[in-house]
C-alpha cells in the first residue's frame, strides 16, 4: 500500500497519543466504570469545548471532573452554582485599595484553566451568561480591561434533571455553547459493588498530576491535523441537515416533531469531537464510526421539541438515532 | 281526316296532363281532427312543387292561430320524386290547445316561382278543423280535489347525471383514501413502471463487471473505485439478507455478518474489502494494484458463495448463514430445512 501523509499523522498521533492511557489509567483509579463520561471529558480536553454532564446525583460526575483537573498540572476551580451567586463571584471585580489609592483587579474563580460549574442550573440567567459569554470569548472584561483567559480553559458544567423546583434551565442558546451533553447512567451491578467497596475502605484513591498544560496544547494541535475527508464532511452536514429538515431524508414521521434542528456549531462541534475520538482512537483520520460515536452527545442538546413529540414521548435520542440510522452512511 | 282530329285530340290531351302535372299541390294535415285539451297532435305541411321553382314557405312563431300553440316544429326537409323532376317538400309541427272548441286551421299560402316569372303565384292548401274537447263533468257527483299531476316514467336519460356524479364521488372518495393511506405509509402516491428487479446476486455480479469494465483504479481513481465497490456490496447485503448496510458503518456490517455465522474465511474477506476501503475513502490511502483486483474478487467470490442463500441472516434463529470452510461448500440454515451450496451458487437440499 503506497502510504501518503498520514502515515506521517498516524505516527505522531502514536506518539502524543500516549498520554491517553495513562489519563484513563488515573481516571479510572477514582472512578469505577463511567468509561463513556471519562472518554467524552477527553474529547472536550482534546477539542477544546466545554461539557455538560447530566445526571442524577451520585454518580461522580464532580468527581470525574475533579480527577481530571488533578490529573493535569493545571489549575482547577469549582464553583457551585447557588441562586444568590452574582456575576462578580465569577469574573472577579475591581475593589478599591487604599494602601495603592487605585481600583485594583481582583480575579474571579473563571481564570482558571479547568472550571467546575457544578449544578449550573441553580444560578439565575445572569449568572450563566456571564459564564457563558466568558466561555465563548475565552475573555473577560473588568472596568474598561479585557482580560483573556489563560488556554486551556475548559468548562465542565453539571446539572441534575430531576430537581426543576428552584432551578433555572439553560436557554437553548446558552447550551448550544456546550460541545457535548453527556447524560450519565447508573453504574453496572458490579461497578457498583466495586464503588461500594472503594468507599468503605480506610483510604481513597487519589489522582496524581502526570500531564502538563503544554501536553495538552499540544495534543489539540495534533487533533486539529487529523484528517477529515470530504466524504466525512459530507455525512456530518447530512446529519445536521436531517435533523432541519426531516422531510429531505425521509424522515417524514418526525414532520411536526422537531421544532428547531441543530445549529451550525452541532457541525464545527461533530467535526472537532470526532477528530478528537479518532485521536483517542490513535487514528490520524476520521471515519464514520467516529462521527456515530459522538453524535449523540453533540446533537441531543440542539434540537427542540415540538409539544407533539412531548405528547409521544419522543426525545432528542430517539431522533438523533433515527436520524443515524436513516442517513447513508459514505 | 279523322285522323288529323285523333292527333289534335291527343296532343291537347298530353298538353293538358303537362300542364296539371306542373299545378303546386298545397297539403295541411292532422293525424287526428280532435283532441283532449292538453294533448298533443302533429300537423305535417307539405308542397309538391316542380324542380327549380322557388317557394316560399309559410313562417309561425309560436301559435298558429289564437287557440292552437306550437309545442315544436321540424326543419323544412325536401325530397326530389320522378327523377328529379319534382320536388316535394314537408314540415312538421307539434301543436296544442289548451281551450275546448272546435276551430279552423285555416289555408296554409305557399308563394312560388317559376323559373322565368317575374312575380309569386300562390297555392294554398284545404283549412282544417280541429276539435278540442274537455272531460265531461258530472254535476251530479260530489266535488273532488284536484289530481296531482301524472307521474311520468323514469327514464335511463334522466338517472344518467346521477349515475355519472355518483360515479365521480365514488372515485374521488377512492381516490382521497388511497392517498391518504399511502401518505400515512410513507410511499408514493403512484408509482412509475419499472422493470422488475434483477436477483440481488446477479444485480451485483454485473455491477461488479461493470466496475471492472470501467478501470477506475488504473485512472488513479482510487476512491471511486472502491467506494462504488462497497456500495454494491451493500445494496447486496440489504436485498439480499436485509441487513440495512447502506446505513451501517463497516464495524456495524462486520457484526451483522459475524453475528450470522458465515466463515471465517469469508467475514474476514469481506473485513479486508471494507477496511481497505475505508482507508482510501477516509484516510488518502492509494492501494497496490494487486490490493484493488483483489477486492474486486474477493468481493465477486463473497457474492457467488452466497448467491443462493435466503432469508435473514440472524444468529442461530430463522435464515442463519452457516458455510463449511473445509468443503469449500456451504450451507443455509432456512428455517429447519438445510441448503447445501456450491461455489457456483446452485443449492440442494441434504
Amino acid at each position: 500500500m503506497i502510504q501518503t501523509d498520514i502515515k506521517e499523522l498516524n505516527e505522531r498521533i502514536q506518539k502524543e497519543s500516549a498520554f491517553v492511557d495513562i489519563v484513563n489509567l488515573e481516571m479510572h483509579k477514582v472512578i469505577v466504570g463511567q468509561k463513556h463520561m471519562v472518554e467524552r471529558l477527553l474529547i472536550g480536553l482534546l477539542a477544546n469545548g466545554h461539557i455538560l454532564l447530566e445526571g442524577v446525583p451520585g454518580l461522580a460526575k464532580t468527581l470525574a471532573i475533579k480527577s481530571l483537573a488533578h490529573t493535569i498540572d493545571a489549575g482547577f476551580a469549582r464553583i457551585q452554582f447557588t441562586p444568590d451567586l452574582l456575576p462578580a463571584d465569577l469574573l472577579g471585580t475591581m475593589i478599591y485599595s487604599q494602601k495603592k489609592e487605585e481600583f485594583v483587579v481582583r480575579k474571579g474563580p473563571v481564570f482558571s484553566n479547568f472550571i467546575l460549574a457544578d449544578e449550573i442550573n441553580r444560578s439565575p440567567a445572569k449568572v450563566q451568561s456571564a459564564l457563558l459569554e466568558a466561555m465563548q470569548e475565552r475573555q473577560v472584561t473588568l472596568g474598561d480591561q479585557t482580560y483573556p483567559l489563560e488556554e486551556p480553559f475548559l468548562v465542565l458544567a453539571t446539572q441534575n434533571p430531576i430537581e426543576q423546583e428552584g432551578t433555572y434551565p439553560l436557554p437553548e442558546a446558552q447550551v448550544d455553547r456546550f460541545m457535548l451533553k453527556v447524560v450519565i447512567d447508573y453504574p453496572k451491578k458490579e461497578e457498583e459493588k466495586m464503588i461500594l467497596r472503594q468507599n468503605i475502605a480506610s483510604t481513597f484513591p487519589q489522582t496524581n498530576p502526570t500531564l502538563k498544560k503544554e501536553d495538552i496544547l499540544k495534543a489539540r494541535e495534533v487533533v486539529r491535523d487529523v484528517y477529515l475527508d470530504e466524504k466525512i464532511e459530507n455525512y456530518i452536514t447530512d446529519i445536521v441537515f436531517a435533523s432541519r429538515y426531516p422531510n429531505q431524508y425521509k424522515l417524514t414521521r418526525f414532520e411536526g416533531l422537531i421544532s428547531y434542528g441543530a445549529s451550525p456549531r452541532a457541525s464545527i462541534y461533530l467535526a472537532l469531537a470526532s477528530k478528537a475520538f479518532a485521536f483517542i482512537r490513535r487514528r490520524g483520520y476520521v471515519i464514520p464510526e467516529d462521527v456515530r460515536a459522538v453524535a449523540h452527545d453533540v446533537m441531543r442538546h440542539r434540537i427542540g421539541l415540538t409539544y407533539e413529540a412531548e405528547a409521544e414521548n419522543i426525545s432528542t435520542e430517539d431522533i438523533v438515532s433515527e436520524i443515524l440510522n436513516t442517513v447513508e452512511v459514505p | 281526316m279523322s285522323q288529323i282530329r285523333y292527333f289534335s285530340i291527343t296532343v291537347a290531351f298530353v298538353l293538358l296532363s303537362c300542364s296539371l302535372r306542373s299545378q303546386p299541390e298545397a297539403i295541411a294535415r292532422l293525424d287526428t281532427n280532435a283532441m283532449l285539451v292538453g294533448d298533443q297532435v302533429e300537423l305535417t305541411l307539405s308542397f309538391l312543387a316542380s324542380a327549380g321553382w322557388e317557394v316560399e314557405w309559410p313562417d309561425f312563431h309560436d301559435t298558429i292561430t289564437a287557440h292552437i300553440e306550437i309545442i315544436s316544429k321540424t326543419r323544412v326537409d325536401s325530397t326530389q320524386l320522378e327523377s328529379g323532376t319534382q320536388v316535394y317538400m314537408r314540415q312538421m309541427f307539434r301543436i296544442t290547445s289548451f281551450d275546448s272548441g272546435y276551430y279552423v286551421i285555416p289555408p296554409f299560402r305557399f308563394a312560388y316561382r317559376r323559373p322565368g316569372d317575374t312575380g309569386y303565384m300562390t297555392a294554398e292548401s284545404d283549412p282544417l278543423l280541429l276539435s278540442v274537447y274537455s272531460l265531461p263533468v258530472s254535476t251530479e257527483e260530489a266535488f273532488r280535489d284536484i289530481k296531482g299531476p301524472l307521474g311520468a316514467p323514469f327514464t335511463f336519460r334522466e338517472a344518467l347525471p346521477w349515475i355519472i356524479v355518483f360515479l365521480i364521488l365514488l372515485a374521488g372518495g377512492y381516490l382521497a383514501f388511497y392517498l391518504i393511506r399511502k401518505r400515512k405509509q410513507s410511499k408514493p402516491a403512484f408509482k412509475l413502471f419499472t422493470r422488475p428487479e434483477l436477483p440481488p446476486h446477479i444485480q451485483a455480479l454485473e455491477a461488479l463487471d461493470k466496475l471492472r469494465e470501467k478501470k477506475l483504479w488504473q485512472t488513479g481513481l482510487y476512491k471511486e473505485y472502491h467506494s462504488s465497490l462497497t456500495e454494491i456490496l451493500r445494496v447486496y447485503l440489504f436485498r439480499k439478507f436485509n441487513i440495512h448496510a447502506l446505513e451501517m458503518t463497516s464495524g456495524e456490517i462486520m457484526e451483522h455478518l459475524v453475528q450470522s455465522s458465515l466463515t471465517e474465511e469469508y467475514t474476514k474477506s469481506m473485513e479486508g474489502i471494507l477496511w481497505l476501503a475505508d482507508m482510501v475513502k477516509f484516510a488518502r490511502e492509494e492501494p497496490l494494484p494487486d490490493e484493488n483486483e483483489q477486492s474486486l474478487d474477493l468481493a465477486t467470490a463473497f457474492v457467488k458463495a452466497t448467491a443462493s442463500l435466503n432469508g435473514e441472516t440472524h444468529s442461530g434463529g430463522e435464515g442463519a448463514i452457516v458455510i463449511h470452510n473445509d468443503t469449500a461448500a456451504m450451507t443455509a440454515d432456512t428455517g429447519g430445512e438445510k441448503k447445501e451450496i456450491s461455489e457456483e451458487g446452485e443449492g440442494h437440499v441434504v
